[in-house]
């Protein structure tokens, strides 16, 4: 457990953490390598850059616990810091993924991936049975909330993201009044296969943030959606990790340049080593975080 | 729980909500069952169709058996067992037989009956109500107390009679000489139509109790039911356990140790008598005889002994072949104690030789004494008696001896000269030396009782004693107990009569051998169903009975049964092998195509049991929509293959075939269903669930 005096909770630490990914049949393999310290704090905003092939989205998935990291016995840090879930106030709890990881405690990692970490990949992965609503809604139901808890959840959700659709018989009077009420929205109770690439990618983001993560991982999220929809849901996104009590951090892999300057205050870079099949973490620029914008929310 | 609920609640969304995807799977599934369901019913039908016929006839349960092969008699006890051991028995009936020649009854109105009835020879078997093969032709009830009788057709047409009409039946019974007849009268309670086999048969059933009552009758017993005595010619034999020998004091005469091994080594054990009132037979014999004989005594002892061929009763056998000469052997049964008209009275057996016979030297013995007399040997007329004088009974006219068992038998009070004599020599009314009913069985001899020394007083003063001091006072008589002189035999009897050998017959005044229960040797015995058949002749074989039942045709529709299961079993699990391979690849192609869902689902957290709980509930769903399926669409296919359409010109082609599914076939094909649906998901679900999460998802992409 820390407490950061200056209101800097730093959220996940790690360094000298290695994967390497290998492809046995054709005797190929990729390493990744982070040998550096990082240190992300609740709140941030964090843009992955670089070229394509360089390993960003495998570094994601070590991050997010999704796989581990291949240097377990050299790996000098690698932690998250997790809101306690039993005290009210601002505790945090460090949980040590590398002795998670070596110590197999699998429950222990499903549990941090249910209840910490939310995820917004690359294609967004909606669950082709269920309704829009009942997507955003699945990590609440995961985590054993209520069904009152659900709804609410993710009604606030889906007009947050602005995730509405008028029914047609509905007359245009009554729209304002009822967009609002799931009843009116058409779009709560549509399946997956009727969504537009924008709404899915935008249902993807509220999905991976609906359980409040500590920290949510978003890959290449606006590919879909034409510049200002990719900013409203960004900031959306960016908004809703930031301001709320022990907030998260966000971890978002884009080729935009541009996005990741107006959205980020950090932003890593990597890129490929030139004599092996490597890519590794070059660069780490931090930037204050635009508080005005934070607090316009 | 509210966890496994949100697994089942996304398994069964995908399958229905992704119906069009799962509906297929369903289909094969059912498929698959569909044709094992209709095997099955196809077999049951096959297999009813050969049961109706056995089923509906009553022989078709029928276990005809008999102890021929060491079987045990059919006694009541054999019967009740072989009832308890079977089990499912119905009822048991043994079969007996007996030709009797009925005659309607000529009623009141002679002129009914246009010309004299013969007489018909009706062979009569063994029923009991509730005998299927009456019970087929509506006769349910049938009473052995009330003579009732079930006639064939061509007994009733010949006899010209009626149900409830009454038929004269002539018994006959024949004994040495002896013939009887008598008449019954029975009722006609029902008529068995004749079939083709044994048409014009004149035959009837009758209740078991009936049949047992003819076989007493024909044996010549009495039969009580029917007020019917016993033969004349019947009369049980009389056994002894005892003998008494006499032989004259002397080196030559006496018993040699020859003599005494002799008789040990056929079963007797010899004792040699030096006191009691068997000496001088209980005082009918002369002082001088104490004086001048020797007495011994022979008992039967065990005859278990392999080695030994007894000698039984036979006096003069023993009395040949011993080396003592002119020595005498009595039959003997210990004295009796009996009341006779209320009074207690020690019956002493004497049996004795004439003068005329081997041994009758015995009675210059009783000439000094004046008692001379003799019964004869006789199992005809035993039951006669002398008293002394000084006997309060003497002289009443009519006798009853109650015996320990509470038999009354009657007694000829035989006066004769040792009456006579003693009361002589008191003075007293001379009897008449022989009495109109005693035959020559009693024989007086006259022997001028009058000239003899011993006084009568002193006679049956001693003979008082002799008594009183004997056995018969242990045994609780008194000491003033009189005495009476019996022919052997009786005592005999009395022995048997206590220990229920024999009893008396007041009708021919003899004792005969109790008629020993009827026992069968044949019973035709009814199992609930066909199917019991089987087992109870197995049972009965076992005990050693020959048997006769359609179980070789029943086991054949066992069989075919059973090998038609078999059959269906095989192909069954061919198909069902098939059926879980089809399943698995269609589930497992299924569930490759979900890898993408299942990769987002680990990737928020969620369980490999979670993962694998939903692939295999989605199984789950699937296999019992199958089963479904299949159960309703197998239902309505027996019954549109059952439907006889012959008439429909448009399905006249349809043969209507007998589909027969029974409701547990139908629960084992969905049993089976749901198990080939939830085992070809097991590898599936086990493989979803290992899944990288992140390759499940980049996988899934492109599945
Ligand atoms: N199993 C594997 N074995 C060996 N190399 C692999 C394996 N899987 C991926 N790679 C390689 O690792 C590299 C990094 O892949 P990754 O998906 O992390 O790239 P990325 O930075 O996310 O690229 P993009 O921006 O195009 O998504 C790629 O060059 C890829 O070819
Ligand atoms: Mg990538």
């Amino acid at each position: 457990m820390a407490s950061v005096a200056e209101g800097l909770n730093p959220v996940l630490r790690l360094s000298g953490l290695r994967h390497r990914l290998s492809d046995r049949a054709r005797n190929e393999h990729y390493t990744v390598y982070v040998d550096q310290c990082l240190e992300f704090y609740s709140r941030d905003f964090i843009g992955l850059l670089g070229p394509s092939g360089c390993g960003k989205t495998t570094l994601l998935t070590v991050l997010g616990l999704l796989r581990s990291p291949t240097n377990l016995d050299d790996l000098s840090e690698f932690e998250l810091f997790v809101p306690e879930e039993v005290s009210r106030d601002d505790s945090w709890q460090r949980i040590d993924m590398r002795e998670a990881w070596q110590k197999r405690k699998y429950r222990l990692i499903e549990k941090m991936r249910r209840r910490h970490i939310g995820f917004a990949l690359q294609s967004g992965e909606l669950i082709s049975s269920l309704t829009v609503q009942e997507n955003i809604g699945m990590p609440l139901k995961l985590n054993g909330a209520g069904e009152t808890e659900v709804a609410s959840r993710t009604k606030e959700l889906m007009s947050q993201f602005k995730l509405t659709r008028l029914r047609d018989s509905e007359s245009e009077g009554n729209s304002t009044q009822e967009q609002d009420s799931d009843v009116g929205n058409a779009l709560a109770d549509s399946r997956i296969n009727r969504l537009s690439g924008g709404e899915y990618q935008r249902v993807a983001l509220a999905r991976s943030i609906a359980h409040r993560p500590s920290v949510v991982f978003v890959d290449e999220p606006t590919s879909a959606l034409n510049r200002e929809l990719a900013h409203g849901a960004l900031s959306v996104m960016r908004d809703l990790q930031r301001n709320r009590e022990r907030a998260g951090i966000t971890f978002m892999i884009t080729h935009d340049e541009d996005l990741a300057q107006e959205f980020c205050n950090v932003v890593v870079r990597m890129a490929p080593r030139r004599n092996e099949p490597a890519g590794e973490v070059v660069e780490v620029t931090r930037c204050e975080i635009d508080t005005e914008v934070g607090s316009n929310e | 729980m509210s966890r496994v609920g949100l697994y089942m609640g996304m398994a069964s969304k995908d399958v229905f909500r992704l119906w069009s995807a799962t509906q297929l799977q369903v289909i094969i599934i059912a498929g698959i069952c569909l044709p094992i369901l209709l095997l099955l019913g196809l077999k049951n039908g096959h297999v009813a169709d050969l049961r109706e016929e056995l089923a509906t006839s009553p022989t078709g349960r029928q276990v005809i058996f008999w102890a021929a092969r060491d079987g045990a008699l059919l006694s009541d006890g054999v019967i009740e067992n072989i009832r308890e051991s079977v089990g499912n028995v119905d009822v048991i009936i043994p079969e007996s037989q007996k030709l009797v020649f009925g005659s309607p009854v000529n009623d009141d109105s002679g002129e009914e009956l246009a010309q004299p009835q013969e007489e018909v020879p009706i062979t009569l078997y063994s029923t009991l109500p509730g005998d299927p093969l009456l019970m087929q032709f509506g006769v349910n009830e049938i009473s052995g107390e009330q003579l009732e009788v079930v006639l064939s057709e061509a007994a009733v047409k010949k006899l010209g009679v009626e149900v409830g009409s009454h038929l004269d039946v002539r018994l006959t019974r024949k004994l040495g000489a002896d013939r009887e007849e008598h008449f019954l009268e029975f009722k006609v309670v029902g008529v068995l139509p004749s079939r083709e086999q044994g048409e014009g048969q004149t035959t009837g059933y009758a209740h078991i109790e009936t049949l047992e009552n003819l076989d007493r009758y024909t044996a010549g017993d009495a039969v009580a039911a029917w007020g019917i005595p016993a033969m004349s010619g019947r009369a049980a034999s009389d056994v002894y356990e005892s003998m008494l020998v006499f032989c004259f004091r002397g080196g030559g005469t006496e018993l040699s140790t020859d003599d005494i091994s002799f008789l040990e080594s056929r079963g007797l054990e010899v004792q040699r008598l030096d006191e009691g009132p068997e000496l001088d037979l209980f005082g009918t014999l002369s002082k001088g005889a104490l004086d001048e004989l020797v007495t011994y005594r022979l008992n039967r002892v065990s005859w278990e002994d392999p080695g030994i061929t007894p000698i039984r009763d036979s006096t003069q056998l023993i009395v040949r072949n011993t080396q003592a000469e002119d020595d005498l052997a009595l039959r003997w049964v210990d004295p009796v104690k009996v009341k006779i008209n209320g009074v207690p009275h020690a019956l002493v057996g004497l049996s004795l030789p004439t003068k005329r016979e081997t041994g009758g030297w015995l009675n210059t013995y009783m000439e000094k004494t004046g008692r001379r007399f003799t019964f004869q040997q006789s199992v005809d007329n035993p039951c006669q008696i002398l008293f002394p004088a000084s006997s309060p009974m003497n002289g009443e006219a009519e006798l009853l001896v109650e015996t320990a068992g509470g038999d009354k038998i009657p007694l000829l009070n035989s006066t004769s000269a040792f009456v006579a004599s003693l009361q002589d020599e008191t003075g007293e009314t001379a009897v008449p030396s022989t009495s109109p009913d005693v035959d020559d069985s009693v024989i007086a001899e006259d022997g001028g009782g009058g000239s003899q020394e011993s006084a009568a007083s002193t006679s049956a003063d001693k003979l008082s004693q002799v008594v009183a001091g004997d056995d018969l006072a242990a045994a609780g008589a008194s000491s003033e107990m009189p005495i009476a002189i019996v022919p052997v035999t009786l005592l005999s009897f009395l022995e048997q009569l206590d220990s229920g050998v024999v009893k008396y017959d007041s009708g021919s005044r003899r004792f005969i051998d109790v008629p020993s229960a009827v026992d069968f040797t044949k019973a035709r015995l009814y199992t609930d169903t066909i199917d019991d058949v089987p087992e109870a002749v197995e049972w009965l074989a076992e005990a050693k009975y020959a048997v006769l039942s359609e179980s070789s045709r029943i086991a054949e529709i066992q069989e075919q049964d059973q090998s038609l299961q078999i059959l269906v079993l095989v192909v069954a699990l061919g198909v069902f092998v098939f059926g879980v391979i089809t399943v698995f690849s269609v589930l497992v192609d299924s569930t490759d195509r979900k890898k993408g869902t299942i990769g987002i689902l680990r990737v928020m957290g969620m369980s490999r049991f979670g993962v694998f709980s939903i692939v295999l509930f989605r199984a789950f769903v699937i296999g019992l929509l199958a089963a479904v399926l299949c159960i309703v669409f197998g239902f309505a296919l027996a019954e549109f293959l059952r439907l006889d359409v012959a008439d429909t010109a448009a399905l006249g082609w349809k043969p209507t075939i007998s589909v027969m599914i029974n409701p547990i076939d139908a629960l084992l094909i969905a049993f089976g269903a749901l198990l080939c649906a939830s085992l070809g998901a097991v590898v599936p679900a086990l493989r979803a669930s290992g899944l990288d999460p992140f390759d499940a998802i980049t996988e899934g992409q492109f599945g």
